[in-house]
């Protein structure tokens, strides 16, 4: 059988399930592709794709002109310096892609691929190529769009080199993480190798990314040549990828695909719980709204530091609120016979059977905060410490997981919250809600270690 | 002859807990295996390291005379695993299932018996419903008639007696038998004796540690 046979059936399914997809997308407009089978439903369709396309345009144009009056104070020298910038983009992707290439696989099958394909190279060679492909569309897409957007707001700014140079970049940025996730692959999830495979095409397309920024007085005649190294760099980048493809270990991909299956369902089980224990919702809303925000003004040094003492304690008194945010992993501790065959550890446990409660939680804080500057007056710091403290009352669930590494000591709940609210409120005699923040962030780091290295207890 | 399994010195652990260890089988073109052993034991977890869903620990899998224990190399897929409540693609029917499945490994001609498999198992009412909506016991059945046209070089069951009602699995029976005829190997997970089928190992995945085989050559050790 030929080899190009299965990626045309792999094609044909992707195309499938994109069909499946759009259709659930225009079910919101009360269209039915399968259905579409007359004049009348077909001219409707035209005329909510036209809708559609005339909201994207308009949107765009109110954007646009949205930017072109943001830079206009900036002048010449400052829009151009903003256009040099536009690769920083391209590399925070580039860093974000590879740290998750280097946790889990750039794509999963999903159950139903497991069956069909189990253990077929060539197939799941196919599925991995056509999604290599398909996401290096999207980040050139996205790229451009950018550039686009950017480049045509600042006046005599090179647009289409400046398009293409982002989409080039963006190109090659995904496919070096899909490279470094493919070698994880190849090794069964071996980390150090691919790194250090890796290193010299990032550390030139960290150069290629940087040098605009550098050389920004010389930047239209930078481009067009920076342009011609990443064309020639991408076929060598894509052939790379496409012989990694081929060497697969596809049981260590099949793993990471069950893993991330088991990951949805600890996130759907966290959403369910949250609200099938609806009871415990207005303690979750009385402690992120009223608790927490109570502490603001003492840790941000707008208000006596003595009043610190009767807030943690009052905090103290209500810890059974903020056990609601991990209160799903805590049954799950509590359930040992339930606990042991999850494949999960205590921080993996954690953060995705609390992702629901978690995210209600910040939502809340934000509204909170929104809320207060309403009659008072409240700065971004006092936003990031209430995400931090709905974070830390998380962490505090998982430090009562496990026994400390060193001393072996375990903390209950409430005297880990306790602790670290105590922590917290130590530099609030200095009166900056900055260095508060700071130490936030310590606390959150140390607990995370103690939490990912302590021996959990049942 | 070759054999067309051949797990040597397997063994899985998670975190310090052994589940199973030195699990060596062999499995001859025709044989049907059985593979029993109580709840917890291990026996879906060993199917799926022999279906390369996941790695063992330790040991190697070699699957007609090549080692597979990274994956199989080619198409048509040599092997097949019924896992015990199988997933389905949810924008596809049950008779798109077949066609795609058919259509990738390059077996067109084989469409034709696979509905009429459908028709035996009852389910030809179902061909054009989205498997989404089946029961455990349809999904197995559309499961097992995708693995039967395939007609792989080894077909794994995980408890493929649980979810079918009596006829189907003295239908599943006697289709086992005819794919071993045809030189397949086929080792199914089971807590009865399964129905239609004759002249099968046994194998024992149990709390002494030891998977039995009738030859000998299949050994093991918890």
């Amino acid at each position: 059988m030929v080899v190009s046979e299965p990626l045309a059936s792999m094609l044909r399914l992707r195309l499938r399930h994109a069909r499946a997809e759009l259709n659930r997308l225009l079910f919101a407009t009360g269209m039915d592709l399968d259905e579409a089978d007359n004049l009348m439903d077909r001219l409707y369709l035209l005329y909510v794709l036209a809708l559609l396309f005339v909201w994207a345009c308009l949107s765009w144009s109110a954007l646009r002109s949205q930017l072109a009056q943001t830079l206009l104070p900036l002048g010449v020298e400052g829009a151009s310096l903003v256009l040099a910038a536009l690769p920083l983009f391209s590399l925070a992707y580039l860093s974000f892609a590879s740290i998750r290439s280097l946790c889990v696989a750039p794509w999963t099958l999903c159950l139903a691929d497991l069956l069909m394909f189990s253990g077929c190279a060539a197939a799941t060679r196919g599925l991995l190529l056509i999604e290599l492909a398909m996401s290096v569309l999207r980040a050139s897409l996205a790229g451009a769009a950018l550039a686009l957007l950017v480049s045509s707001s600042i006046r005599e700014a090179p647009v289409a080199v400046c398009c293409l140079f982002l989409a080039l970049l963006m190109s090659a940025s995904s496919l070096l993480s899909w490279a470094l996730g493919l070698m994880r692959l190849e090794g069964g999830g071996e980390v150090a190798a691919p790194l250090g495979k890796i290193l010299v095409p990032m550390l030139l397309v960290w150069t290629i990314s940087l040098l605009p920024l550098l050389l920004h007085q010389a930047l239209s005649s930078l481009l067009p040549a920076v342009a011609v190294v990443l064309l020639a760099l991408l076929p060598l980048l894509a052939l790379w990828c496409v012989r990694l493809s081929g060497r697969t270990c596809l049981p260590f991909l099949a793993e990471e695909s069950l893993v991330q299956v088991d990951r949805r369902a600890l996130l759907a089980h966290g959403a369910l719980s949250l609200l099938r224990h609806y009871e415990s919702l207005p303690g979750l809303v009385a402690w992120v709204g009223i608790m927490v925000p109570a502490g603001l003004p003492m840790l941000g040094g707008r208000a006596s530091a003595t009043l610190l003492l009767p807030w943690i304690a009052a905090c103290s008194l209500r810890s059974l609120d903020a056990r609601v945010i991990g209160g799903c992993f805590l049954d799950a501790q509590e359930l040992r016979a339930l606990r042991c065959p999850l494949p999960f550890g205590t921080l993996a446990l954690l953060f995705f059977s609390s992702l629901p409660a978690l995210a209600l939680s910040f939502a809340l804080s934000v509204l909170s905060w929104a809320l207060m500057g309403l009659v008072a007056e409240v700065d971004f710091l006092s936003l990031a410490l209430l995400l931090l403290i709905d974070l830390l009352a998380l962490l505090s669930c998982g430090l009562s997981a496990v026994r400390l590494p060193i001393t072996g000591w375990r903390l209950g709940f409430e005297l880990s919250l306790l602790l670290l609210l105590g922590l917290l409120s130590l530099p609030a005699v200095l009166g900056s809600s900055l260095i508060a923040c700071r130490v936030g962030l310590a606390l959150v780091f140390l607990t995370v270690l103690c939490a990912r290295f302590g021996r959990e207890c049942g | 002859m070759d054999a067309i399994l051949e797990a040597r010195g397997l063994s899985l652990s998670y975190g310090r807990r052994i589940l199973w260890e030195d699990v060596s089988l062999r499995l001859m073109p025709g044989e049907v295996a059985q593979l029993w052993g109580a709840n917890g034991s291990g026996k879906t977890s060993l199917l799926r390291c022999l279906a390369l869903w996941q790695r063992a620990s330790e040991g190697s899998i070699v699957l007609q005379g090549k080692d597979v224990t990274r994956g199989a190399a080619g198409c048509p897929s040599p092997l097949f695993f019924v896992c015990d409540t199988p997933s389905f693609y949810d924008d596809l029917t049950a008779r798109e299932h077949i066609q795609f499945l058919l259509r990738a490994n390059g077996l067109h001609e084989r469409e034709k018996s696979a509905l009429e498999l459908m028709d035996r198992f009852g389910l030809s009412a179902h061909l054009d419903v989205y498997p989404s909506s089946f029961s455990r016991g349809m999904r197995y059945k559309l499961a097992v008639v995708l693995a039967l046209s395939l007609r792989p070089s080894l077909l794994l069951l995980d408890e493929p007696y649980g979810p079918l009602d009596p006829q189907a699995a003295l239908l599943l029976g006697g289709l086992l038998g005819e794919l071993a005829s045809e030189g397949s190997a086929i080792l199914l997970s089971c807590h009865q004796e399964p129905r239609g089928l004759v002249s099968t190992q046994r194998l024992e995945l149990g709390r002494s540690g030891l998977l039995r085989g009738g030859e000998g050559e299949s050994r093991g050790r918890l």
